[in-house]
């Protein structure tokens, strides 16, 4: 068996590290460096570049560059490079093929599996992505790891003797996590894990870059966000203010020609203070708040109880992060770890475990936790819409729970379990998982018979759910794997290719129509949203296969459904 | 059946400390990668330990050598684990039946009627079973449960006092015998109880939490029917528990506010008690996330102001006017608004000399108050042109008046009402004639706002 490398897959930089006698070494890239930009992009002769050489061409086409892929994973965003719009899932796959490529020429084999990290509070959509975009770089994903926790680990093997509360803070370019751990005789405990995954480092970015707008508004009365190249300095300017403010009071913004007016050049010139700084991100800070405080209830641990504070993520190298830490929870965070490297040692560390180099009997060792609220559907009271919590977040995995239900229809012979997972009371707002039909329930009164349903989550995010009518043993049961496609996006092609096809002409129109309906807001029926989505979807993969007959089937659905908009 | 204790390896009663080790040396053996059953059963055996040293503690019973009831006792335990009221009740009447003298099944039946709501067997069961056993705290214990949830309070009341006795002191007995002594009008005993139950050092968790804002609750709403006023120690403790579960509490800030805002106003305190109060309330406002939260403890803040100054003996009646006008008062409408602050100027002049005298008062203790009136204050005491003042003040008082009324000037003063309205001659004439209450000022005398200038050339414009 190869080795297994860890990669910290990240909003704006990659990193890639193995495990060499017992420790986590990082690996170089061909322009020897540790960090690889996150960035895909195509050159003038329509080949992919990355990393550096992507972000370098990201200034000058923007058009043909991605960065940020990460915040799109697990949507059905495209992103446009050239000619061709691209998903998510496959630039990250560009990227990893990259990490894969440069990492098997460092060490001088062919790396074949990985462990990949993820933020803690990615959903399992979102994991499920990072796994398809791993398989379609060639690479065995062996595990997703959650980053914090791999923070910790690679803190913890430097540290395996404390007896300590850590409180892992994770502000990466696109995500934020928070995760308590408990590390005791070596052994590394999760006690819960919360977040944001829509909250991170370009934020602060983009609340710079709408401020310097305003004032270049005020000064000029021209509005930059019309013009993308400008857009694209600005973007560049304010991420190295940013920077800049982490170590002096004040940065003066210069860019002498940044866009034109009637022929004329206009320079941007502003300077921005440390403080102006702080109170534009204000509320994005506020937002850390909220997650800290379900990890500390959640993990009965109180602030007072937290012996180190790890800050892992760039944006934590601003001095104001820290600051709002202390002013928080009243604990001087500590630089234990590098902030740019620890998650990527991480996971070289479990993929170290995985495949045997770091013994567990006398290394470390950890556990983890299920950082969403998982439950089905019930019927109580005036709703059927219930969800009744079966494993609730944060709870040590691997674990089973059962729970007993009633009937509560006369004379039911079946039920219907559907499963879902997230923290809303109402089903409909949660995700839903997978459903199975449980038969042959004695046809009896209203709540005389009983059905048990257990769930059983394993360390590799595979839930098994089992429901068994206790009158008469029977029983049925459905997996779901969180590390694969669920149900209800099974079966989803790549169709943007459409055009392609023999028969677009004929469809265009009505395809366009739909694309527009959908786009416009005023569709309120989110009902009929999913449904004209779907059908349009049907149409397009129809097209795809040049399947006439299924296409003009999918068609008249669409009609129809129009009609009743 | 392997108890939690032998699955870790260890002794019963082994401490927190040894159950950690315990549990942190096994999985190392049998880690989630390796053995994730085993792992899972290791996990249980710790959670389980982990819980019954925060006070879910249980009796031990001697183990019956009889298999068949070996076999019972796994079946109960395990719908019991799964929450499966019915069987669980069903099983324990079955082993009951089968062995009548065994304890065990006896304790769990009575549990397991309770669980199905029923209550009136649960009692006759769990009686039977104090009396074979008087002894027994728990038995007795479980006894003073079912007799409450009957709705015997008076026996219900006695089994508690008895399992007090017998060293019963876990939370959820203790929370109930507070409320046995609340219905029972044994005051004094309910405050002491929830007071031991405070002042021993238990870490909260989450899920526990609301069981402290009850005792609080109960603290709070007895307080007042006992002898000795303890407001001072609850508050400490109330203040120490903010500081330290804040986050737990937030979601609980409108029941302590309501709470403590209840216990203030069930008592007469001086000046600076009410000082306290509003430091518990300044607290509170800090942990609060709610907007509506916020504007309830701002509310409560100015509630306890008002009961103070309503209550301070050294200072003048026209001053609770003054603090419901300016800080107590959510009053919207302009014009009424408008109205009261006349009405306490008024009330003021009337009573100048006080007024002045206790200002010092309101500066020091009531600053908040004294930022309002504090122009007013100063014409009063430099006395220029009161007259004057008074006039103005009490012509647009006249005019408002009727519209409005309830202005305790008049109220106060029913001399000036007369002067200002006349004595009523027609009763049944509900139109008030105006009579002038000052003497009239010609157009060439002397401005009496002071000027010097006529007053045609002053103060007549601007009317």
């Amino acid at each position: 068996m190869g080795t297994i490398i860890g990669i910290d897959l990240g909003t704006s930089t990659t990193e890639a590290a193995v495990i060499k006698d017992g420790k986590p070494v990082m690996v170089v890239n061909p322009d020897k460096e540790i960090i690889t930009p996150s960035a895909v992009g195509l050159d003038a002769d329509e080949n992919f570049v990355i990393g550096a050489r992507a972000k370098a061409q990201y200034l000058l086409s923007p058009e043909h560059t991605a960065v940020e892929i990460k915040r799109k994973m697990g949507t059905d965003d495209t992103i446009r490079l050239g000619k061709r719009a691209y998903t998510p899932i496959a630039l990250s796959a560009k990227l990893l093929e990259y990490v894969k490529t440069y990492a098997s020429e460092y060490l001088g084999e062919e790396i074949t599996r990985a462990v990949i990290s993820v933020p803690a509070y990615f959903d399992d959509i979102q994991r499920q992505a990072t796994v398809k975009a791993g398989m379609e770089a060639g690479l065995s994903v062996e595990r997703i790891i959650n980053e914090p926790t791999a923070a910790a680990l690679s803190y913890g093997l430097l540290h395996l003797e404390e007896e300590s509360h850590i409180l892992v803070y994770d502000l990466g370019g696109g995500t934020f996590d928070v995760t308590l751990l408990e590390m005791f005789d070596g052994v590394l405990e999760v006690k819960a894990s919360s977040g944001d995954n829509k909250l991170g480092g370009k934020d602060f970015d983009e609340k710079l870059v709408e401020w310097l707008n305003e004032q270049f508004m005020k000064q000029h009365g021209v509005d930059l966000r019309r013009d993308r190249y400008a857009m694209v300095k600005l973007k560049e300017e304010a991420e190295r203010c940013k920077i800049a403010l982490s170590t002096q009071d004040s940065f003066h913004v210069l860019v002498p020609m940044i866009t034109e007016k009637k022929g004329k050049p206009l320079a941007l010139d502003v300077t921005v203070t440390a403080a102006q700084f702080e109170s534009l991100v204000e509320e994005l800070l506020a937002r850390t708040h909220r997650p800290i405080d379900v990890v500390l209830a959640d993990s009965g641990i109180l602030p007072s109880e937290i012996d180190r504070i790890i800050l892992v993520g760039g944006s934590t190298r601003m001095p104001i992060v820290s600051k709002d830490i202390k002013n928080y929870l009243n604990i001087e965070p500590s630089k234990a770890v590098d902030p740019d490297f620890a998650v990527a040692e991480g996971a070289a560390i479990q993929a170290g475990i995985i495949q045997g180099s770091i013994r567990q009997e006398e290394s470390i060792l950890m556990t983890d936790v299920n950082p969403y609220t998982l439950g089905i559907r019930i019927m109580d009271g005036l709703t059927d819409e219930r969800m009744s919590v079966i494993i609730p977040r944060n709870v040590t995995i691997p674990t089973t729970r059962s729970q007993v239900y009633y009937t509560c229809m006369d004379y039911q012979t079946e039920a219907h379990i559907e499963i879902y997972q997230g923290e809303s009371e109402i089903v409909s707002s949660n995700h839903f998982l997978g459903e199975f039909i449980i038969g042959q329930i004695p046809a009896r009164k209203s709540g005389a018979e009983r059905i048990a349903v257990e769930f059983s989550y394993n360390i590799n995010g595979m839930l098994a759910v089992k429901a068994t009518v206790l009158s008469t043993g029977r029983d049925a049961s459905v997996e779901i794997d969180m590390m694969q496609e669920t149900e209800d996006s099974k079966g989803r092609i790549d169709v943007t290719g459409w055009k392609e096809s023999s028969y677009a002409k004929q469809f265009r129109t009505i395809i366009r129509r739909v694309e527009r309906v959908l786009k416009e807001p005023m569709t309120d029926d989110l009902f009929l949203r999913g449904e004209l989505d779907d059908a349009l979807y049907d149409l397009k993969e129809a097209l795809v296969n040049e399947d006439l007959e299924t296409a003009q089937e999918a068609e008249e659905d669409l009609l129809e459904l129009l009609e009743e908009l | 059946m392997e108890t939690y204790y032998e699955r870790l390896g260890l002794a019963p009663g082994a401490s927190q400390l040894e159950i950690k080790k315990a549990y942190f040396k096994l999985i190392r053996k049998h880690s989630p990668e390796s053995d994730p059953q085993q792992f899972q059963l290791i996990r249980e055996a710790y959670e389980q330990l982990r819980r019954l040293a925060e006070g879910d503690t249980e009796p031990q019973f001697a183990v019956n050598p009889d298999p068949a009831a070996a076999v019972f006792a796994e079946q109960i335990e395990r719908y019991r684990r799964l929450g499966d009221r019915e069987a669980f009740r069903k099983t324990c009447e079955e082993a009951f039946c089968l062995f009548p003298e065994d304890r065990r099944f006896a304790y769990l039946l009575i549990q397991a009627l309770r669980g199905c709501g029923k209550t009136g067997k649960a009692v006759k069961h769990a009686e039977a079973l104090a009396k074979k056993e008087p002894e027994n705290k728990w038995f007795v214990r479980e006894l003073a449960f079912a007799c409450d949830e009957r709705g015997f309070s008076k026996k219900s009341f006695q089994a508690c006092a008895r399992a007090y006795e017998l060293g019963c002191r876990d939370i959820p007995f203790m929370l109930m015998y507070s409320l046995e002594c609340n219905s029972n009008k044994e005051f004094d005993r309910g405050v002491g109880i929830l007071m031991e139950l405070l002042c021993q050092k238990y870490k909260w968790n989450r899920e526990g939490i609301s069981k402290l804002v009850e005792i609080y609750v109960g603290l709070m709403s007895m307080e007042s029917h006992i002898r000795d006023t303890q407001y001072q120690v609850i508050l400490e403790h109330l203040t120490a528990d903010l500081e330290r579960y804040g986050i737990y509490l937030a979601e609980y800030v409108m029941e302590l506010a309501t709470m403590t805002l209840h216990m203030c106003s069930m008592r007469r305190y001086r000046g600076e008690e009410y000082f306290r109060y509003i430091q518990v309330f300044l607290r509170l406002k800090e942990i609060c996330r709610e907007d509506a939260g916020e504007e309830f403890l701002d509310l409560a803040m100015a509630e306890i102001g008002f009961q103070q100054i309503s209550n301070d003996d050294r200072l003048s009646e026209v001053f609770q006017y003054a603090y419901e006008t300016y800080i107590y008062s959510r009053e919207e409408d302009e014009t009424i608004r408008k109205f009261s602050v006349i009405d306490v100027q008024l009330c003021m002049l009337a009573e100048r000399e006080k007024v002045v005298s206790q200002a010092d008062i309101i500066r020091r203790e009531y600053p908040y108050l004294y930022e309002k009136v504090k122009d007013f204050f100063k014409r009063l005491e430099e006395g220029k042109n009161l007259v004057y003042l008074k006039d103005s003040l009490f012509k647009t008082y006249c005019q408002m008046e009727p519209y409005i009324s309830g202005g305790y000037y008049f109220e106060k003063y029913p001399e000036e009402k007369i002067r200002a309205k006349g004595r009523v001659l027609h009763s049944a004439d509900s139109e008030y004639s105006y009579t002038r209450s000052s003497k009239k000022i010609g157009r060439n005398d002397p401005c009496p706002c002071g000027s010097g200038k006529k007053y045609k050339h002053c103060c007549m414009k601007k009317r």
